[in-house]
């Protein structure tokens, strides 16, 4: 389920210095982090795609671009044509203001006029251990209020609902002079996204006090388009399962299907006088559910997609970046396995276990993508759209004058990618939560020592000081292991007589010097680290002090070197998105944003495993699984699910596929028919879906969601949650559920 | 249904002299150490050991029991063969176990006017209602010979492949009839087969008491046999109740008493326990020379592929033209065996394009080869042979075009009626001209009579893909294409022959050999003469040539055997064989599939596939008891090698309890046809608990669960609810 929050790769976004986003232009030198760049790696052990077949005949597919459509440029002939459906501009507008952003990383929606917000399980987890009292666990437990009063405000929490889209993209580029250079461009037009955005929220304060605007560029920056949202502050949590059933199958099952998983959970939006709001923007709830066949629709907000990239981009993914991070993250992986095969059952080892369970999903997910860019006809469909646009540009020479040599420039950043791939290799993922405690804080410590010294505010070192923190010490003989595995990868790339590599070891072997720091540095230990953290780190004895003066200043110059490229590379990906415009006037969607998108898709299954998969999975699968994985697997149930009452029917669908177009950041969207009624609720893509984050195919992937026919069932026989059943049957809220239960 | 698809694959063969094996593999991981995954594991070649040389250390070494002869007897003694796949005896009173897809023939065959009982099911309440099924039968192997030195001898000195293989097929008569006669001859009741090992670096005899009265007992519904029909197939997860039972009778006519059968085992399995399956495999190509699998890769098996594909799509053209009303079952069930052959055939092609597994073939010959060239005198025996093999193949590569092009050429399924016709009397009037009349002609007039009219629209498209295959594999610049084609395309040309040609219909080409009006001039037959000479010459070069792969074959047999001993075992020859395996789950479509399914995933298939799917349920199981318990277990997954003829195969603890039943692999052991790899391979069990759960709360066959747990037969279920209520 990772897969649909945008925290898809949790694990690789934390990164050392990712706080420092928000700690000012000072930090830019030392805060790009060595995003995992080129490798020029030597032949790979596994096996090569085979040779890449002529592409004759291979065209791209029109809907290659993905069905993420803008709310303010529906296809209309398009859903008329697919499904004979002639949508208005009420539906539309029903569909956006329904529809909620959820937090920073998930969607959610209405679903009933006194604000019922349903979202998935997995984006509520924070929610529901904050709203947790003493001796409660309600992520494990679930929680059910019982009663309106009942319901619990979940601090800091909030929902966005998008009221207006403007097309801003005139007034953002039109005064932008031409920079020679990429960071002055990236910068100026940064600062000109910030002012505008400012200015527009500004006014519609005027209007609302909860209005908020937000500039989102798209297509690389092609197209800007403000959006206009009402922030709801008051949220309460409602009805959760329990963590067993929000996760059935766990990391495991994550990005597979068929599937068992009821992963919803129901909030209120409150007004400001602290009464649920009444809204006329919601989705009625479809009792009779769906059909094989049916179209289907998916209002949220997909996180991020890579379609516009071009073949040399690609490519370089598809050599450097996917598999030199698949290599770390596998050698990460493998030492925690190790050790936690090695310790006896029940050990407490949750952060470790959970650290190795997000990896492994990391790598299920970039083996996933890295398969779709090996596939053959996939490269044949983005090399065969490639084609065509450069011909249609070398065809106009108005465009050929203006943007003839951006495919080639982009090439070109890709070649000076792949010159600094030996330093990148070193380093892939040095700097991030990934990896050694005690190589990682020696960094903090080197920063933070630098920055002081430089007159830093205190909030920067500050906040340094609590992003440190939150790395959580690993057992000495994990921590050992890192350690070398992190030498020997720097060994692997920069050869043995590498300078900065000899300056690191000081004449010992990687054992020995990972023997040393373990057994000798205060960085082991997180309390002892942060006790350093006063400014004279770099001048105390700790035998890491010399191992990362020898390291940082490559760390550092690398990180520089990467975000010129990138600052270049963003440039040019806007211009060449202003040629795709000039050529075919954006017939795609753009690339997914964080912003709402309707995708259309139909209920279908697929071809999988040998056989066939079902449009839908039942309650009696979760029995299934559990007898058959066993008590303590991932596969395990609360005990109110072993006891299930006899009235609950098996037979009620729980999880059900549809091709409908999604990404992270859907996790939580509404599965909508065409009336607009829930009939599902997304909340993950099957393995197959992984490829779409290059090329959209419906062939065998698909977006998951939890049955709305299951969901009112569980509420209704496992969760007693009469309340809920009856507002989301009726549209009735009444106060209590001993009310309800009196209804006849 | 792995010998399901092995024998509508088989029927695929027409032509098919290369192509040896048609049949899937099986699996297995166990605690292999397999470091590097591009080089030759020790078991490549598989565990399918065969009881002349029963691996007791190996076990030791692998499970930490060391089984006696007596335990190799006794697995072997309640292990039986019956035509197509295998059986044992569960009970000592010749209660006989199976699949149901074993036991289709037979269910139908005792099948009473107004039943059904292949759709129905059966249970015979009492012994005297159990049905004795005619002609069917079980073997039992109770000795085994080597008998490589005489069939060796017979060989020495022979100069031509053609007199070795003479020799030797005379030489196993010769042995079979002398063994059959000091074992009291056929009227004792006893068979015996000389069976090669090795591709004939070892011989075996094998003698087989034959027990000629089967009697069924029992049968599932066939949706419950074959739960997710052909879409399931060759796949686990899985929920099917593949199961038969027979019952065996002596001589009086009473229930055999044997000492020999596998008990139930009432607590059944767990993860990781190790499980042995009797059965006896059909054929695998695991000793194929790299060569030999290149050539399946890029010729043989690739134009076998191409050609069920193009038929499957021929088929389905014409199914679609008709008006759903018309369209056959026949048709149907071809088109889904068609599928399942191009399910089977893609998993092994695309084992043989995988990079893992040519790297740990090229592997393991480069070391056979290093083994032989170090021996002198295995050197100057062997020393040549792989290379004679790959010049063999290099041969038989030239002939790829004509291979594709005359694939199944004269195949009563997926050749048009036309083509066959117009071949036979091709012959038939060159005979004539030649001077040949009577008996001789005779034969050949019945047989071109007794070609049965097809459909029109399926002839039409049956000849429109054979021509469709000249130009695909010979070019459309091919004079004898261009002849054939006369310058229209495939589809037209097939239209016009079929409206123009005599022998368009076997009502037309009774009148026209009736009335002599025969001749070459017809359009069909001159489309045969265009082809004809060119068909038989790649004929006779097939067949010669294919008498030199065997018998390099049989050479490097015995190079093999001469190294490795009985290391490695054997290919699989549909004689009695041992795998060893364990209980386990594998990495699958991105999770982890449990090695056990239930009863829930039954229920969860119906209701999300829906009534009227492939995993529709029987009247019967729609409402079970209460009693019932679906938590448990139903298949199971285990790492044992197994392939086509397993279907059937106890699947027995290490105190040769009954735990399974095999009916299947999983997709990943479709590569198993030419290498056992470990990691995902599965062969597919229905569990013993499952089937007891299925008899007592479903079937209500306390007779059987009585026999089953006790031992006990008693006549009726009558008496058995009697003994079981008092209990």
């Amino acid at each position: 389920m990772n897969v649909i929050t945008r925290s898809a790769l949790v694990v690789l976004a934390v990164f050392l210095l990712a706080g420092c986003a928000t700690t000012g232009s000072e930090m830019a030198v030392i805060t790009e982090r060595p995003k995992p760049v080129v490798n020029p790696a030597p032949p790979p052990a596994t096996p090569v795609a085979a040779p890449e077949p002529a592409d004759d005949g291979v065209q791209p597919g029109r809907f290659d671009g993905g069905k993420m459509w803008t709310f303010d440029n529906p296809p209309l002939d398009y859903f008329r044509e697919a499904y004979g459906l002639e949508l208005t501009d009420q539906w539309f507008e029903v569909a956006s203001r329904s529809a909620l952003r959820f937090g920073e990383s998930c969607s959610a929606s209405f679903v009933s006029r006194r604000g019922l917000v349903m979202t998935n399980h997995h984006c509520a987890r924070e929610s529901i251990t904050k709203v947790s009292a003493a001796g409660e666990a309600l992520l494990d437990d679930g929680f059910y209020a019982t009663s309106l009063s009942a319901e619990r405000k979940v601090e800091d929490l909030y929902v966005d609902q998008l009221l207006f889209i403007a097309d801003v993209t005139d007034k953002i580029t039109k005064d932008l002079p031409d920079y020679q250079n990429d960071e002055e461009e990236a910068d100026a037009l940064e600062r000109a996204i910030e002012g505008l955005e400012e200015r527009m929220t500004r006014d519609a304060r005027g209007q609302d006090t909860t209005y908020i605007v937000q500039i989102v560029p798209l297509y690389n920056g092609g197209k800007y388009s403000a959006y206009t949202f009402k922030r709801y502050s008051d949220v309460r949590l409602v009805v959760a399962p329990e963590l067993l059933m929000g996760k059935f199958g766990g990391d495991p099952d994550n990005f597979t299907y068929p599937r068992y998983s009821l992963d919803m959970t129901f909030f209120r939006v409150y007004g400001p006088d602290g009464a649920p709001i009444e809204t006329s923007y919601f989705f009625p709830w479809s009792t009779a559910g769906v059909n094989e066949g049916d179209p289907v629709f998916v209002v949220g907000n997909p996180g991020s997609t890579s379609r516009l990239n071009t073949m040399s981009q690609l490519e370089y993914e598809r050599d450097y970046d996917l598999p030199q991070q698949l290599e770390v993250l596998t050698a990460f992986a493998g030492i925690m396995k190790t050790y936690l095969d090695a310790q006896a059952p029940g050990a407490a080892n949750g952060d470790m276990r959970n650290d190795y369970y997000s990896l492994s999903n990391s790598i299920k997910a970039m083996e996933g993508q890295l398969a779709g860019l090996r596939d053959p006809e996939l490269m044949a469909r983005k090399r065969a759209a490639e084609r065509n646009l450069r011909n249609a540009i070398d065809a106009d020479p108005e465009l050929k004058a203006d943007y003839g040599s951006v495919l080639d420039d982009l090439a070109a950043v890709q070649a000076s990618k792949k010159a600094t791939a030996r330093q990148a290799g070193a380093l892939t993922f040095y700097g991030s939560a990934l990896g050694s405690r005690i190589l990682t804080r020696a960094l903090y410590g080197y920063a933070y020592t630098l920055l002081k010294q430089r007159g830093a505010s205190q909030t920067t070192l500050d906040d340094l000081v609590k992003d440190s923190n939150e790395l959580k010490d690993y057992p000495p003989d994990v921590e050992r292991q890192l350690i070398v595995a992190r030498i020997r990868q720097m060994e692997k790339y920069l050869g043995r007589t590498d300078p900065t590599l000899r300056g690191i070891l000081q004449g010992l072997t990687p054992e020995a010097l990972a023997d040393t720091l373990v057994a000798n540095s205060a960085l082991v230990d997180s309390a002892r680290f942060v006790a350093l953290l006063d400014g004279t780190y770099l001048s105390s004895k700790d035998p890491s002090v010399p191992v990362i003066n020898a390291l940082a200043p490559l760390y550092f110059t690398l990180g520089q070197q990467i975000g010129s490229f990138g600052d270049r590379e963003a440039n040019l990906n806007a211009e060449l998105s202003r040629a795709r415009f000039a050529v075919d006037g954006f017939s795609s969607p753009p690339d997914a944003t964080f912003s709402l998108r309707l995708a259309d898709g139909v209920v279908k299954g697929y071809a999988y495993n040998g056989t066939v998969a079902p449009y839908m999975t039942t309650f009696y699968g979760v029995y299934d699984h559990y007898v058959t994985y066993g008590p303590n697997s991932e596969w395990d149930l609360p005990e109110a699910w072993k006891r299930r009452p006899l009235s609950i029917d098996l037979s009620t669908p729980l999880n059900l596929v549809s091709t409908n177009d999604i990404t992270g950041g859907n996790s939580g969207s509404p599965l909508l028919n065409k009336n607009l009624e829930v009939v599902g609720l997304i909340f993950d893509g099957n393995i197959e879906s992984l490829p779409n984050e290059y090329v959209y195919t419906d062939k065998a992937a698909r977006a998951i969601s939890v049955d709305a026919r299951g969901i009112l069932e569980a509420l209704d026989e496992m969760y007693d949650a009469d309340r809920i059943v009856l507002e989301l049957t009726s549209g009735r809220m009444v106060e209590t559920e001993q009310e309800a239960d009196n209804l006849p | 249904m792995i010998s399901g698809i092995a024998a509508r694959g088989l029927t695929l063969l027409g032509l098919l002299v290369l192509h040896g094996a048609l049949f899937t593999a099986g699996a297995q991981t166990a605690q292999t150490e397999q470091s590097d995954p591009m080089k030759a594991g020790r078991f490549d070649n598989g565990k399918m050991w065969t009881f002349e040389y029963p691996p007791a250390d190996y076990f030791e070494e692998a499970y930490g029991f060391a089984p006696d002869e007596d335990w190799f007897d006794r697995a072997r003694l309640g292990a039986l063969r019956i035509p197509g796949c295998t059986a044992s005896f569960v009970s000592s009173t010749g209660l006989v176990l199976t699949n149901h897809h074993c036991g289709r023939g037979p269910v139908a065959q005792v099948t009473r006017a107004g039943e059904n009982l292949l759709d129905e099911g059966f249970y015979a309440p009492s012994l005297a209602e159990e049905r004795p099924v005619p002609g069917f039968y079980a073997d039992q192997m109770v000795a085994i010979a080597d008998v490589t030195d005489e069939v060796h001898a017979a060989q020495e000195g022979m100069e031509t492949d053609a007199e070795r293989v003479a020799a030797r097929d005379e030489a196993i008569q010769q042995i079979q009839d002398r063994l059959m006669a000091e074992a009291g001859g056929a009227e004792a009741g006893v068979v015996v087969e000389v069976t090669p090992l090795y591709h004939g670096g070892r011989y075996s005899a094998y003698t087989f008491r034959r027990y000629p009265d089967v009697r069924l007992v029992m049968a599932p519904e066939l949706q419950m046999g074959f739960f997710g029909g052909d879409d399931d197939n060759f796949t686990f997860p899985r929920y099917a109740l593949d199961m038969t039972f027979f019952r065996v009778y002596d001589a009086a006519g009473e229930p055999l008493e044997t000492e020999h059968y596998f008990t139930w085992s009432l607590e059944g399995v767990q993860p990781g326990h190790p499980v042995f399956v009797i059965g006896n495999p059909g054929s695998t190509s695991r000793l194929e020379t790299v060569s030999q699998l290149e050539l399946r890769r890029d010729v043989t098996d690739k134009s076998l592929l191409a050609f069920v594909s193009s038929r499957l799509a021929a088929l389905e053209r014409y199914q679609e033209s008709l008006p759903p009303a018309q369209r056959t079952d026949a048709t149907r069930n071809q088109i889904f065996s068609l599928r399942n052959a191009q399910k089977a055939y893609t998993g092994q092609q695309s084992a043989l394009v995988d990079p893992v597994v040519v790297s740990r073939k090229k592997d393991s010959e480069r070391a056979f080869v290093e083994a032989i060239r170090k021996d002198a005198d295995l050197n100057a025996r062997y020393g040549g042979v792989i290379a004679g093999m790959a010049e063999t193949q290099t041969e038989l590569r030239e002939l790829g075009a004509e291979y594709g092009a005359f694939f199944a050429l004269t195949s009563s399924a997926y050749s048009s009626a036309l083509t066959r016709r117009a071949i036979a009397a091709h012959a038939l009037l060159e005979r004539r001209t030649a001077g040949q009349e009577g008996e001789a002609l005779a034969a050949l007039e019945t047989q071109i009579n007794g070609i049965a009219d097809q459909p029109d629209g399926l002839g039409r498209e049956l000849l429109a893909t054979r021509l469709n295959d000249f130009v695909t594999y010979l070019g459309a610049d091919d004079p004898m294409v261009q002849a054939v084609l006369a310058g229209a395309t495939p589809e037209e040309r097939a239209a016009t022959l079929l409206a123009s040609s005599a022998l368009a219909t076997a009502a037309k080409t009774r009148q026209a050999i009736t009335d002599g009006t025969l001749s070459l001039d017809d359009p069909a037959l001159a489309m045969v003469g265009a082809f004809v000479e060119r068909y038989r010459d790649f004929q006779s070069a097939i067949a010669g040539l294919g008498a030199r792969q065997e018998e390099l074959a049989s050479q490097l047999g015995r190079a093999r055997f001469a190294v490795y001993g009985t290391d490695v075992p054997p290919d699989a020859t549909f004689s009695l064989r041992i795998a060893d395996g364990v209980v386990a789950g594998y990495p699958y479509n991105g999770t982890f599939a449990s090695p056990f399914t239930s009863f829930y995933g039954l229920y969860d298939h119906y209701y999300s596939y829906g009534a009227g799917s492939a995993w529709d349920l029987p009247a019967r199981w729609l409402n079970p008891p209460a009693t019932f318990d679906m938590g448990v277990p139903m298949n199971f997954a285990s790492t044992n090698d197994i392939i086509g003829g397993n279907s059937g195969s106890p699947v027995l603890n290490q105190d040769l309890e009954l735990v399974g039943l095999i009916f299947d692999g999983n997709i990943e052991s479709l590569a198993g046809e030419f290498i056992y790899l470990p990691e995902k391979n599965r062969s597919v069990s229905v569990d013993a608990r499952g089937i007891l759960e299925a008899l007592d709360e479903i079937y209500d066959a306390d007779r059987i669960v009585l026999e089953l747990t006790e031992d006990e037969l008693v006549p009726t279920e009558d008496d058995a609810d009697r003994r079981r209520g008092s209990r």
